[in-house]
């Protein structure tokens, strides 16, 4: 009996398909084991946070570089997202002749989730990368190395300071954006759309509540930790020289972008 | 780097950290103190409600103010029995009273509504934590003020629609010149009609005075005729006393000489005094108990019994209207046995929940009796003492008591002239060819009793089951003495005890002129 050995014929298309299938699955399977690893290095930032020593000085230099360095950009981002959002709302409740809510609309906008969202994207763009390129480069020039190879536990010495201090100084950092916020909308809406300072001001008082502050000083909170752990676990874990590093601020500011966003709505939904 | 450079380096990094906490911490504190003026704080305020028809457009944190400014705010809305249930805080220092009046009221045209409160009379207690402001006036929503302001345009439209209908046009224009002219015609002629009748009127109001000036003289130029009339009605008045008089003189006697009419009269009103007389005598007797109807009404024992017996009495015909009484007969035809069992029946039922049975029963099994017959001195051979098993044939009686719960019957008592007790579960039906339920159409009986007869090992047990396929008639099927085995005697053949299967059926009915006979019987 004869017998056909022949290996059946394949198609471009199947070729194609499996190529596909394979990137597919090795993107899911990357961006899995990402988050898995984030998970893993958060408890570990958990533990060593926990256990001496409690290096202050790193501490207190890392708040100063996620929050007095970032302080000025996010006034300055608060008061024109107010004086924006308070020039587009005059304008559309003008229709209505209902301009003495421009007030209360600014506020629970910028309290419940301009501030927290904005901030949040300002500390990312400019100490998450930073961040992420400074841990990058000390490990692909192996100073994390250095640093076991005298005992020092990196993780305890670089990520622990940075973690807590985005836990620390993000929700001061919304505080600061949402008076700046006020002050920009009061600005626009008194000073040159003309509505009455204590309509403004009285309205504002009668609809915001403390809660809209709180819920935008958690997500602050939240934001900070989310921030500082996908920056640190980007550099931490990068490698291939000069271009990885660069590759790796890419992935973390995309990474925290989109992290953000989603725990806004996340976080929107759970707390209402 | 000198040692003063460093020395700045150290505490400028905590210099900048703690300056910026405090800035945004004085925010936060700013941001607290900010919201917390708009707020009414609960040590300054007092919680009460109102109940509103229509709470559209209140929601928590609505302004409650009084002569427009905020002295309070909506808490809650809820519903509570079809009505909304306002919970409202008010500060303490706007002295509000029980008689405050609510009114809700629209703030714009976005739908915002305001509570407007006045704060009461002065007069009135203050307000307590809890209370209820009773006095709500629920204001006009926008939609319903609107869809008013649209109906009231929609008729003016129409009415000046339809003005401009008839005055338009040349038709229009004449019509209107008429309804002018028509005008003036009517004024000029109610001006002439004042002018003519002006003198008539003057005529009239002349007569009227003259009239009363001749009234005047007449009084006074006629006064002698009129003191004459008094006159003649004060003669009219003695005529009358005289009269009177005279038909006093003619019913009382005078010197023996009385008309027959007067004789008449007197003997009626003597007969009259007469039986007066007697009746008085007769009030007095009764009135001091004496005679029967005195002694009735006098004696409180007396009354007291009559008033038992009349309470009996009543009792009595309650009881006899109430009872109802069933016959029953019924006969089973015993297969072991091959004879016929007949029962006759009365069920005597006061009261729907429980009833009394009699029966008298003519078992063919007869009643055993046993007894024992010592011989003294004994004989030889035999036994000292005998057991003698004697069995006539005579009827035998129940008497049961028994209790109804729902479907589930208890009875106790004689059963079969013995004691026993019984149970049964009957369950009504209604037939299709029927048009009302059957009681107990269906009826599963068990009895138990002869619970220390010597002839039987064990209690007899029976159990049947009845099926009423019509009212009054029923079909039955059974087993009796269920527990014991079956004996018969081996020279007469006859069947003294065991179990034996049954079959038979009944009527039943009630019997109105027998009832009468049994209302005597005590029911507890």
């Amino acid at each position: 009996m004869k017998v056909n050995l022949k290996p059946p014929k394949r198609h471009a298309w199947m070729d194609g398909l499996q190529q596909g299938a394979s990137q597919v699955g090795a993107v899911f399977k990357g961006r899995v084991t990402e988050l898995g690893g984030m998970v893993l290095l958060a408890f570990q930032v958990l533990w060593c946070s926990i256990r001496p020593p409690f290096r202050l000085r790193n501490f207190l230099t890392q708040c100063e570089f996620i929050g007095v360095g970032s302080a000025f950009l996010v006034c300055l981002t608060g008061a024109f997202s107010g004086m924006v959002f308070a020039h587009q709302s005059a304008r559309a409740f003008q229709i209505f002749n209902a301009t003495s809510l421009v007030g209360p609309t600014v506020a629970l906008t910028i309290t419940r989730e301009l501030a927290p969202v904005f901030s949040a994207l300002m500390v990312t763009m400019r100490a998450g990368s930073a961040m992420c390129t400074e841990l990058g480069t000390m490990r692909v020039t192996e100073q994390v190395d250095a640093l076991e190879t005298m005992a020092i536990n990196p993780i305890q010495y670089l990520l622990v300071p940075r973690v807590l201090a985005g836990l620390c100084v993000l929700p001061l950092l919304v505080a600061l954006f949402d008076f700046a916020g006020m002050a920009g909308a009061y600005l626009v809406a008194v000073g040159f759309q003309g509505i009455s300072a204590g309509t403004f001001w009285l309205r504002t008082q009668r609809w915001l509540e403390w809660p809209d502050v709180a819920e935008g000083l958690m997500k602050g909170a939240v934001f900070g930790v989310v921030v500082t752990m996908v920056s640190c676990y980007k550099g931490f874990h990068a490698s291939g020289g000069a271009k990885g590093v660069g590759k790796a601020t890419t992935e973390a500011m995309v990474a925290c972008a989109l992290s953000i966003f989603i725990l806004d709505y996340l976080l929107g939904v759970l707390l209402h | 780097m000198s040692d003063a450079e460093k020395a700045v380096k150290q505490w400028m990094t905590p210099f900048k950290v703690g300056l910026f906490v405090l800035v945004a911490t004085g925010v936060l504190i700013a941001f607290w103190n900010f919201i917390g003026q708009g707020r009414f704080g609960k040590d300054e305020t007092l919680l009460v409600h109102a109940y509103f028809q229509d709470a559209s457009g209140l929601a928590s944190q609505t302004r409650v103010q009084a002569a427009g400014i905020a002295i309070g705010e909506v808490v809650d809305v809820r519903l509570e029995n079809g009505r909304a249930l306002v919970l409202l805080r008010l500060a303490k220092k706007a002295q509000s009273r029980k008689d405050a009046v609510l009114r809700k009221r629209s703030e714009s045209i976005l739908g915002d509504f305001v509570l407007d409160i006045l704060p009461g009379s002065p007069q009135a207690p203050l307000l307590e934590d809890g209370d209820e402001i009773l006095r709500v006036l629920d204001a006009e929503g926008i939609e319903q003020i609107f869809s008013s302001l649209t109906k009231i345009t929609d008729d003016i439209s129409q009415v000046t629609a339809a003005l401009r209908e008839s005055l338009s046009g040349a038709q229009g224009t004449s019509s209107l010149t008429e309804i002018v002219d028509n005008m003036v015609k009517i004024s000029r002629s109610l001006e002439r009609m004042m002018e003519d009748t002006s003198g008539k009127l003057e005529h009239i109001l002349s007569n009227v005075d003259v009239v009363s000036q001749s009234l005047s003289r007449i009084a006074l130029s006629e006064e002698s005729d009129i003191k004459q009339i008094v006159k003649n009605i004060e003669g009219v008045t003695r005529d009358m006393r005289s009269v009177m008089a005279t038909l006093n003189a003619l019913l009382s006697p005078t010197q023996g000489q009385e008309s027959e009419g007067v004789l008449g009269v007197k003997n009626s009103i003597q007969k009259l005094e007469n039986s007066l007389a007697n009746i008085e005598e007769l009030t007095r007797k009764v009135k001091e108990g004496e005679g029967t109807v005195g002694k009735l009404l006098a004696d409180e024992r007396l009354g007291q019994r009559l008033s038992e017996t009349l309470e009996d009495i009543a009792d009595f015909t309650q009881r006899l209207t109430s009872l109802n009484l069933e016959v029953d007969v019924r006969s089973e035809y015993l297969f072991r046995q091959g004879q016929a069992k007949n029962t006759f029946g009365l069920r005597l039922i006061p009261r729907p929940d429980k009833y009394y049975r009699i029966e008298l029963i003519d078992d063919p099994r007869g009643s055993t009796s046993v007894s024992y017959i010592q011989q003294n001195p004994p004989n030889a051979g035999s036994p000292a003492v005998q057991k003698q098993t004697v069995t006539t044939d005579k009827l035998k009686i129940s008497a049961e008591f028994a209790k109804r719960y729902s479907l589930l019957t208890l009875r106790f008592g004689i059963i079969e002239s013995s004691g026993g007790i019984g149970i049964d579960l009957g369950v009504p039906i209604k037939f299709p060819y029927s048009s009302k339920w059957i009681e107990n159409a269906l009826l599963l009986r068990v009895d138990a009793f002869h619970f220390s007869a010597e002839n039987l090992d064990y209690p007899r047990l029976r159990a049947s089951l009845r099926f009423s396929p019509l009212e009054h008639v029923y079909l039955q099927v059974g087993m009796d003495d269920i527990l014991n085995r079956p004996n018969r005697d081996l020279t007469t053949n006859k069947y003294l005890g065991g179990r034996d299967f049954f079959v038979g059926g009944g009527i039943y009915f009630t019997d109105e002129d027998l009832k009468s006979l049994f209302t005597l019987v005590p029911t507890p």
